[in-house]
């Protein structure tokens, strides 16, 4: 539909000035657009997409779909994929200051005496075609080793948990702009109306001390259809959409058709882009009382496949459960699913505490990988695994033999991509011998945002919102580079 | 994307290429589709298909039945015959059959085609014998067997199969690999299951390539089937002596093979 092209996104900015000055006669165009979707009469069973600007996608794409596989409180490269076996050497040591430069810390270490290096507990070794060195803790990743791409000089700009993720997530470090589930699905619109665009999942690790609000998936200034919808854990993935005992189909159906009517008034009076956000939501909601349930029913997943995610797929909530559920989504052609793991953030016990993070999602994440390679799904759709940033060398707290924990490093980490558009078996960026500072080819998380947009065929320079007098991009003002090392 | 809009965006994106081929001559008249292209296009929609242009100015089709296309069956097929730049097509989970195919000959465009879980078989990939541009073929999910896949050495181009859920055996992949050494044939996700030979081979090594530790189990693999065998259909060896280590005995009829999987 042309219609958001034509909507004054600008009008969030001063929205009652200028519903009072232009409000009817947009009103009416964008009604006109939006009503063939509503159309149910003599429809297929199943719809497919919608919406989505008429200029995008502006390159040709190479992936139709995302998978974020967000690690959220930041897992520790150093222990996981950054290998650096001269740091034994360094062992207790004190980070040297030439290293640090003087560099900003979180005030969870700043207050330390002393910055002893923390060498990795965990044992590496050489996988894949390439001879990717990877940790033990993650056996499994490094079995599809050869499908995927690494970047390890990603960096970020801040330095606590919140702003870093909004930063990740929205290309803002301050609360308010869409998340980037929400600029795709406002971008491409929809492969399957029949579900949500951008769909969201969360799951929790044993240590999770980090909180995770719902505005990370926010649609931030563009209108409210295009935020993530989270499915839910338990019985009902969306709380009430089974109708009531006692409602037919039939009969929710004559009273949407109603409602509808009167909101189609009520729009065509004042201009507010929400209603029609209200109107879609309704009409998705019916779809989704069967295609929910169709969704998350696994019953009949073959035990061989169910064996990829691992033991804890059979258990609702867990990560492994939601790997499964986002390749059931992208078989049904959901645009953007995000997931988010919780429980990264290991200031202290990090060696016992990472193992049971990688038992949560290590297998889980490889099996999902090669379940949409077997499917012929991985060539079109992009999956992108990391955090929102990297754990220091040094030791926070005290350093044993067998224990140490690791403060919040925004100046490298590592994360991972495989499937449409990325050349596998890639290892990009090179960090120093402290895994501290970047020594070849930083990745910023605009340029991973650039990446990520460019896979879909949208060139991130000119997707733009016009937001408070203002052209906003997902990249923000700042210079952005797609990460061409890493595409096919 | 309504049908207007998918219209108005062929026109937009027809008439930059047309601008762009008649340079220099007088005001060049708009390229849209052709009413018989409008008409297909039309027709795909009514049959729940969408037609999309890849990108915003290219002349390229994205046609996808997958989803919509639920009750799509061979004769629909004929409706793609008008619009010739389609490079993508997928036709999952519709009801066509082999002889359906038979109106794709002449796509010569089609780089990607998605045929997975539809009840096609080896008869249906003669009529892919000069689709020459194919890069993605997904196969997944169909009747297609070793035979079949032999008729697609001759696309020089094609890239990446998908043959999971199919009769093609391990023999099959190997001689098709061997007339195409670049086409990517990827199977099931799990390990490959070894032969006796290899297993044999592998005990001879030191230290061995594969052996049970405690925690770990065998997995056998029936080919061609989704399931594994339970081990009172299976013979185990112990790598290296051959001991038994159960004693199931083998499926009657069929030829069993081990792989170690980590539990």
């Amino acid at each position: 539909m042309n219609q958001q092209e034509n909507m004054p996104l600008g009008m969030q900015s001063n929205r009652r000035i200028f519903l009072k000055r232009t409000g009817l006669s947009l009103g009416t165009m964008a009604l006109g657009s939006l009503a063939p979707d509503l159309a149910f009469g003599g429809s297929p069973a199943v719809q497919p997409g919608t919406g989505g600007l008429a200029s995008l996608p502006n390159l040709r794409p190479s992936a139709k779909r995302v998978i974020y596989l967000f690690q959220s409180g930041a897992p520790s490269q150093i222990d996981l994929f950054d290998y650096k076996p001269e740091l034994k050497k360094h062992q207790k040591k004190e980070l040297p200051s030439e290293v640090r430069m003087g560099q900003r810390l979180t005030t969870m270490t700043s207050g330390q005496s002393s910055f002893p290096v923390a060498s990795s507990l965990f044992k590496f070794a050489q996988h894949g075609c390439n001879g990717t060195w990877l940790s033990e803790l993650i056996p499994h990743t490094a079995g599809i080793v050869d499908e995927i791409s690494f970047i390890r000089s990603m960096h970020t700009e801040p330095v606590n948990h919140d702003p870093a993720m909004t930063f990740c997530q929205t290309g803002s470090q301050l609360a308010g702009k869409p998340s980037v589930g929400a600029w795709v699905a406002y971008g491409l619109g929809s492969l399957n109306r029949d579900l949500p665009t951008f769909v969201v999942m969360v799951s929790r690790g044993k240590h999770t001390d980090q909180p995770l609000y719902d505005r990370l998936w926010g649609s931030g200034f563009l209108p409210t259809r295009y935020q993530g919808v989270k499915l839910r854990s338990g019985k009902e993935p969306v709380l009430y959409l089974a109708n009531p005992a006692g409602c037919s189909p039939a009969t929710r159906r004559q009273m949407l058709d109603d409602l509808r009517e009167l909101n189609q008034e009520k729009y065509a009076a004042s201009g507010d882009p929400e209603i029609l956000t209200r109107i879609e939501q309704y009409e998705l909601a019916f779809r989704m009382q069967t295609a929910v349930p169709d969704l998350t029913d696994i019953s009949q997943e073959p035990q061989h496949v169910l064996d990829l995610y691992g033991p804890e797929v059979h258990k609702p909530g867990t990560y492994a459960r939601n790997c499964l559920l986002t390749r059931r989504l992208m078989e049904r052609d959901v645009r953007f699913v995000q997931l988010y793991h919780m429980g990264w953030d290991q200031h202290n016990n990090l060696p016992s505490q990472i193992r049971d993070q990688c038992h949560d999602t290590d297998q889980a994440s490889a099996g999902l990988v090669k379940d949409l390679k077997q499917r012929g799904l991985l060539d079109d759709t992009l999956v992108v695994w990391g955090g929102e940033f990297g754990r220091t060398v040094y030791s926070q707290g005290a350093l044993t033999e067998t224990n140490y924990g690791r403060d919040h490093h925004p100046r490298c980490y590592t994360i991972w991509l495989a499937g449409g558009g990325i050349k596998p078996g890639v290892v990009h960026g090179r960090t120093d011998e402290f895994s501290y500072n970047i020594l070849e080819n930083p990745v910023h998380v605009r340029d991973l945002n650039a990446t990520m947009l460019h896979c879909l065929g949208i060139d991130h320079r000119t997707f733009s919102v016009k937001n408070q007098g203002l052209d906003t991009r997902l990249t923000g003002v700042e210079e952005a580079h797609v990460v061409k090392a890493v595409l096919a | 994307m309504s049908h207007r809009t998918i219209i108005a965006s062929l026109a937009a994106s027809w008439l930059l290429v047309g601008a762009y081929s008649a340079r220099g001559a007088d005001a060049p008249a708009a390229v849209a589709p052709s009413p018989q292209q409008q008409a297909a296009i039309a027709a795909i929609e009514k049959l729940g298909g969408s037609v999309r242009p890849v990108a915003h100015d290219s002349p390229l089709l994205d046609v996808d039945f997958h989803l919509g296309g639920g009750a799509v069956v061979d004769a629909d097929l004929a409706q793609l015959k008008p619009l010739d730049k389609v490079i993508w097509l997928d036709l999952k989970e519709t009801k066509i059959t082999s002889a359906g195919l038979a109106n794709l000959k002449e796509m010569k465009s089609l780089q990607r085609l998605h045929l997975e879980t539809t009840a096609i078989d080896d008869a249906g990939l003669d009529h892919l014998a000069g689709l020459e541009n194919l890069e993605y073929l997904n196969l997944y999910g169909t009747n297609v067997t070793d035979a079949g896949i032999k008729r697609l050495a001759g696309l020089k181009k094609l890239k990446r199969l998908y043959v999971w859920r199919t009769k093609v055996t391990d023999a099959g992949v190997a001689a098709l690999k061997k007339e195409s050494p670049g086409l990517l044939i990827v199977g099931g996700a799990e390990l490959p299951p070894l032969s006796p030979a290899e297993i044999a081979a592998a005990a001879l090594k030191k230290p061995p390539l594969k052996t049970l530790a405690k925690g770990q189990f065998v997995r056998v693999r029936l080919p061609g089937k989704d399931r594994y065998l339970s081990l009172a259909e299976v013979q185990v060896q112990k790598t290296g002596d051959g001991a038994e280590l159960h004693k199931g005995g083998v499926a009657a009829g069929y030829r069993a093979r081990g792989g170690v999987q980590p539990g």
